[in-house]
């Protein structure tokens, strides 16, 4: 039997309204055609509820499959894959009719759109999924009526919307209950599906672009607390990911696969000054990427998943997405515990022979000039500086021997150039050396509260080896004199590296604040947490069984607390004040003795207790004040209350002594 | 070997499992359903939405998605609530009795139920079938009364002992049903089925037909025609007036009325006999003919009348089947 037009737009809203945010995750153009095909099968159904024809509905599904290939490069992986989804949904409607077809349409929708949350985590698509969610349960009340039930019998939207919110509402607590003390895993069992259209971010390479592109997108990448609630100075904030070793004249790679096997063990150095430990806790948001960047120098970092490479990068085992947590101490003392193995000496030292020959030839004259290392690194950066070097974020391109262009040719650019020139000018010169990029300076929120990482604070920097006190980090960049940074370059990203800059206004700071405090409580709740919370309420030993025990008596204890509140509400409704006064009434002269008959009207017992206590003017007269009261009130009305209150008063303080019955 | 099986399953589930979950009730009236007399079982929509929420819960523990997490509990305890509101739709309901007037056998038999909530939740589409695939729905105000009619089909005169009474509900979401069994303790009465077309009645034992046939009736009035009337009996000239046929009726002040007797049916089948006994019946009593029965050890006088007309049906229903 075909659903009532009403019912039938109701669940086609319901998957339009599941579709919508993934428009932020997919190419938007592939969502017009499921969109497009919904509202028109919603506006025809009224006049012809049979399926579209099977030419049409073939058509219209090749139609949706060229569109995904062309707007996605293919149809395989997880975005096609939900683009398909998606389609195939909106092209079902066309021949759905039936109470069954609506029944799937909302088990997709409900699908859909909770899966959008994989994409985004934010307090808007919460408040959206919830109102989708009340738009969902009216659609699945009103198509579960019986087909042939009167067709406008309760289908107010009011009276919908509040049967849904309501049922929704009450399911509130319950679901809350189970987000807090469900037993978490500590670590998941499978990673994130491929996603072919990478989210930008930090790589794992360092080809010319890399970084730049960064420099425009405030994307918040992390947010850092420190312990001892101080922050560090904007020129010791550097949070490394990536160590890069080998140039192949364009592009910068790192020395080791990011693979746990590929660990090799080192031997750490002795260091010549004492540590400063810092420890911070940091609250990564994700990009599907397995960095977790850690503030320079890392001593140890805690992650269900990370691990350490020989050059103290920081991975996690699996591509991370969504809000992750983690903690890490750090050595802010400028030395690092990271020794140098005749490997890794060698590849620190290699420069591609042929290629940027200019550059080579004046590390080698420096190198003949002095052999100390400080002094070689003095060179470079007063060559940087005393020279016309200037920063651009939209440097000329360069060409093969890109180096010997950039220090002797164009003589612009930024990070990435002043890095790689850096670091090449010193291998050639005989000192070891490499690139790190990673994130730099960050913007401190909220008077010292917390340091905010975003994307555009990316950045690339040098690191030395000095014999006695291991690997140094060399900033170029920061070389550069700020009087010759060109327009294109935003903010003063030279100045960055020496002030504390918050470039955020009032209002996008408190948006920001916001934002933390919804990652902090909401989103970065984990296993962790849960121990965390576990621990304050102290219980030490957290295990699943507590958990469970304690999610099953929640469970009991709300919905007992909602059976004594609705138990509340009807006694209130139900109540009849003369009613409740004769039991307080029988209550007395059952107490006082008299035998207890269930099938005995009111004035029987009366007359009971009148025999019983026939000296007793005041019972006597209570009682036929009772009968009076009910006899004499009009059926159907309530009678005055205060006659009644005083009734009650009175019979509270009736006193009879007990007189039982005896066996005559 | 499928076919046995599934033929014994439907036996059980039509058959015995109604009578033995009705059980309960037996004796007791109003019936009044309740957490001990009511089944819950998801519906297949049920058991896809428990998947998807589950799914995405396990994903959301997965992935330490917390939204994608609160919104699979979110559904997951508003599935419970729903399974809740199912069960208070029925819980509390009332069956207060029922009751049918008779029909021939082989006609649908009407019977009215009454239902009955005594607080202050309405009810909302209730599910009540006595044969599997005939469901009504029905509402129940708040502190109120409602009355349906289920038709019950009926092949053989006497009383038939209806099925149990299946209330079931959906409402709301759907997500589980719930149903409840309810005995049908109180038989109800089948008339014997009507001869397709019976012979006219036999004639009185008095011998005075003839006299009755011929003429002097007394025209008494004109009433609409029914199928079976004689048509000399037509009024032609009032009908074309009236621009439907009516007959004449006469005062049949001595020849009235007629005994028929189980003799009178010789040479038929049992049940043909009673069969053609009750068509006769109605037959006289459409005419307005006073008309008396007379059966193996039983004897009811001439009268007229709906009343007298039933009781003689009543007698013919439950005459045993080799009298």
């Amino acid at each position: 039997m075909n659903l009532s037009t009403t019912a039938f737009r109701w669940m086609l809203a319901t998957v339009a309204l599941a579709i919508l945010p993934h428009a932020f995750l997919l190419p938007w153009e592939t969502l017009v055609l499921p969109l497009a095909v919904l509202a028109l099968r919603g506006v025809t159904y009224a006049r012809q509820p049979r399926p579209w024809s099977l030419t049409v509905r073939a058509g219209l599904v090749i139609l949706m499959l060229i569109g995904v290939f062309f707007s996605m490069g293919g149809l395989l992986g997880r975005g096609p894959g939900s683009a398909m989804l998606i389609g195939m949904m909106a092209l079902k409607s066309t021949e759905a009719a039936t109470q069954r077809d609506a029944r799937i349409g909302t088990t997709v929708a409900m699908f859909l759109l909770i899966a959008a949350f994989l994409g985004s985590q934010s307090a808007l698509l919460l408040v959206y999924g919830a109102a989708v969610s009340v738009v969902m349960f009216a659609a699945i009340e009103i198509y579960s009526r019986p087909p042939d039930a009167p067709a406008d019998s309760g289908l107010s939207l009011a009276r919908l919307v509040r049967l849904a919110g309501t049922l929704l509402l009450l399911a509130l607590p319950f679901a809350l209950l189970f987000l807090v003390l469900f037993p978490r895993w500590s670590t998941p069992l499978w990673g994130m599906p491929e996603q072919k259209s990478a989210s930008t971010g930090m790589s794992d390479t360092m080809e010319p672009g890399t970084i730049s592109q960064l420099y425009l997108d405030d994307t918040p990448v992390m947010r850092v607390r420190f312990d001892d609630g101080v922050i560090p100075s904007a020129a010791e904030r550097y949070f490394r990911v990536a160590v890069l070793w080998r140039y192949d004249g364009r592009t910068w790679e790192r020395a080791l696969g990011y693979n746990p096997a590929e660990t090799v063990t080192f031997r750490e150095r002795q260091l010549t000054v004492s540590e400063r430990p810092k420890a911070w806790s940091a609250m990564m948001e994700g990009v599907e990427q397995k960095f977790l960047p850690a503030l320079e120098s890392p001593l140890s970092l805690e992650h269900p998943e990370a691990w350490r490479t020989a050059d103290r990068q920081y991975l996690a085992r699996r591509a991370q997405s969504g809000i992750v947590p983690f903690r890490g101490v750090s050595d802010l003392s400028g030395q690092s515990r990271e020794g140098l193995m005749a490997v890794f000496r060698e590849a620190a030292l290699s420069v591609r022979p042929g290629r940027n020959p200019q550059t080579l030839a004046l590390g080698r004259q420096w190198a003949a000039e002095t052999r100390d290392v400080d002094t070689l690194v003095a060179k470079a950066l007063n060559k940087f500086r005393g020279e016309e070097y200037y920063y651009s974020l939209e440097p000329p391109p360069l060409g093969a021997n890109a180096m010997d262009e950039f220090l002797f040719d164009t003589r612009i650019g930024y990070c990435e150039h002043y890095s790689s020139a850096f670091v090449l000018l010193m291998r050639a010169a005989g000192v070891p050396a490499r690139v790190v990029v990673g994130f730099q300076g960050g913007i401190v929120i909220g008077s010292g509260g917390y340091l905010l990482l975003r994307r555009s604070d990316a950045h690339a920097w040098a690191e030395v080896w000095h014999e006695e006190r291991g690997w140094q980090r060399v900033d170029p960049t920061a070389a550069i004199d700020p009087s010759r940074i060109q327009e294109a370059a935003r903010g003063g990203f030279d100045d960055r590296a020496m002030s504390d800059l918050s470039g955020l206004g009032i209002w996008a700071e408190r948006a920001e604040r916001l934002r933390d405090f919804w990652n902090r409580t909401l989103l970065g709740f984990n296993q962790q947490r849960q121990q965390e919370l576990l621990r304050s309420l102290g219980m030490d030993q957290g295990d699943w069984r507590t958990l469970m025990a304690l999610l099953g008596g929640g469970v009991m204890g709300l919905a007992l607390l909602l059976a004594l509140l609705y138990a509340w509400r009807m006694r209130r409704q139900r109540r009849d004040p003369l009613r409740d006064s004769w039991l307080l009434l029988r209550a007395r002269l059952l107490r006082a003795g008299l035998h207890h008959d269930p099938n005995e009207p009111p004035e029987r017992l009366h007359a009971r207790a009148r025999e019983r206590f026939p000296e007793r003017a005041d019972l006597h007269a209570l009682t036929e004040r009772w009968e009076a009261l009910v006899w004499q009130q009009p059926a159907g009305t309530l009678p005055d209350p205060a006659v009644v209150k005083q009734l009650v008063h009175d019979i509270r303080r009736l006193k009879l002594e007990r007189r039982p019955t005896h066996p005559s | 070997m499928l076919a046995a099986l599934r033929r014994a399953y439907l036996h059980q589930r039509d058959q015995r499992w109604p009578r033995l979950l009705a059980r309960r009730f037996l004796g007791v009236q109003p019936a009044e359903l309740d957490r001990r007399s009511i089944y819950v079982l998801p519906t297949g929509f049920g058991l896809a939405y428990a998947g998807v929420a589950g799914a995405l819960a396990f994903g959301g523990l997965n992935y330490n998605n917390n939204l994608m997490l609160a919104f699979a509990f979110l559904y997951i305890a508003a599935a419970g609530l729903g399974v809740l509101a199912c069960f208070r739709n029925l819980d509390r309901l009332r069956f207060m009795g029922y009751a049918a007037l008779p029909v021939h056998a082989g006609q649908p038999l009407p019977v009215t139920l009454r239902f009955e909530v005594g607080d202050g939740r309405g009810r909302s589409y209730v599910h009540a079938w006595l044969e599997r695939g005939h469901a009504r729905h029905f509402d129940v105000p708040a502190r109120g009364v409602r009355s349906i009619e289920l038709d019950l089909s009926t092949t053989r005169r006497g009383l038939q002992a209806p099925p149990p009474l299946c209330i079931e509900g959906r409402w709301p979401f759907a997500l589980v049903e719930c149903w409840s069994w309810l005995p049908m303790e109180q038989a109800l009465l089948v008339w014997p089925a009507l001869e397709i077309d019976p012979p006219p009645l036999p004639q009185s034992s008095d011998g005075s037909a003839s006299a009755r046939q011929s003429g002097d009736q007394e025209f008494r009035s004109l009433r609409d025609y029914a199928p079976g009337d004689p048509q000399k009996h037509i009024a032609w000239r009032a009908s074309a007036h009236r621009d439907q046929l009516l007959v004449r009726t006469f005062e049949q002040p001595d020849h009235g009325e007629v005994l028929l007797t189980w003799d009178d049916t010789r040479g038929l089948a049992t049940e043909a006999r009673i069969s053609r006994l009750a068509s006769w019946c109605v037959a006289a009593e459409r005419e307005g003919r006073r008309y008396g029965l007379v059966l193996p050890g039983a004897r009811v006088d001439p009268a007229d009348g709906s009343e007298h007309l039933a009781a003689c049906l009543r007698l013919l229903a439950l005459l045993p089947e080799s009298p």
